[in-house]
């Protein structure tokens, strides 16, 4: 049993190694890519990688494609969190008023 | 109004009561009813320390606050900083009045002259509330704004429904209304004064309004966003 786990565990870093040097040589030559994502072979990645991770490019996106779409509405919903905190800290600021006023201020 | 004007009006305002004889009130008055010197400097010392406390308190938390433009920043520094030095020189000056309407005099004025609780510590935290829709909330809804327009009038055109047109009509309507009705409004809400409040306490039943209204229409706009992402995705 000791030494099936040990010669599964070589395997796995083996694989590791592999994959590290994938990603060093894709950095190498597409710098405009994103770390960690294996672009030379697929059937290498990892398994916790997302099977519909959109495809990096070293070419800029033609404007109105779908991806530039995805990153206009992702903005949209990053604006959407922040205007919220923010309208929640207003609210905080008015309640605090209103504790602050509810202190006894009259001699 | 300055605070030397200030605790004139006071002064005058106790002088007033003085000379039509009226009774003095509970805070000045020992066990037999008659006020006391050192009753009046016991809660003149107790009254000072909690306002000092609750300064101490708001003063760093003003300079930190990153929603508050450095001007309200600066307006609020100088109310703030200006009322825990005239409070810190109060407390011994009562401690040294030798007469009882000299004591009661100074021991009004911890409260008409600063309005620490009705009005000065109140005022941060409503400029801070404006501060928190102009700088937080409206830059970000103008921003999904242009790009929700950017798309529907190029690649997602075809997805410009009579609903989505709706909602960005009401986008723009709630947009502009929290926008007039934040617009100079912290410093309407630093600029009033104790005498003000002492005038009117209802002075900030106001601004609070208008902050509760725009948090409505802050609601309603990003309820609109919503709709509209929903609609393009």
């Amino acid at each position: 049993m000791i030494s099936l786990r040990s010669a599964a565990f070589s395997a796995t870093l083996a694989a590791a190694a592999l994959l590290v040097a994938g990603c060093g040589a894709s950095h190498a030559t597409s710098p405009t890519s994103s770390p960690g994502v294996a672009q030379s072979s697929p059937s290498t990645a990892p398994s916790s990688a997302p099977p519909s991770a959109p495809a990096v490019t070293a070419v800029a996106a033609p404007v109105g494609n779908s991806t530039d779409q995805a990153g206009q509405i992702a903005a949209v919903e990053s604006d959407l969190t922040a205007a919220t905190a923010a309208s929640s800290q207003a609210q905080t600021d008015v309640d605090a008023a209103a504790a602050a006023q509810a202190e006894n201020d009259s001699p | 109004m300055n605070r030397s004007v200030r605790r004139a009006i006071a002064g005058a305002a106790l002088a007033g009561c003085a000379s039509i004889g009226l009774a003095a009130p509970a805070w000045a008055a020992g066990s037999n009813g008659a006020a006391t010197l050192s009753g009046i400097k016991g809660k003149a010392a107790s009254a000072i320390s909690a306002r000092l406390s609750s300064l101490s308190t708001a003063i760093p938390a003003v300079d930190s606050n990153k929603w508050l433009t450095a001007t309200d920043k600066t307006t609020l520094l100088n109310t703030l900083t200006a009322d825990r030095s005239g409070l810190t020189a109060l407390g011994p000056k009562i401690q040294a009045d030798t007469t009882v309407a000299q004591a009661r005099t100074d021991y009004q004025s911890v409260f008409l002259d600063y309005r620490v609780y009705a009005l000065a510590l109140p005022q941060v935290r409503l400029a801070a509330a404006t501060d928190d829709i102009t700088s937080g909330v409206l830059p970000r809804l103008t921003d999904a704004q242009s790009r929700l327009t950017s798309l529907l009038s190029g690649p997602d055109s075809a997805k410009n429904t009579a609903a989505v047109q709706a909602a960005m009509s009401d986008l723009a309507a709630k947009i502009q209304a929290i926008t007039s009705a934040t617009s100079g409004l912290s410093a309407t809400i630093l600029a009033l004064t104790p005498a003000q409040y002492d005038a009117n306490h209802t002075v900030l039943a106001g601004p609070r309004e208008t902050i509760f209204s725009a948090r409505a229409d802050i609601v309603a706009a990003r309820a609109d966003v919503e709709t509209v992402v929903g609609a393009l995705k």
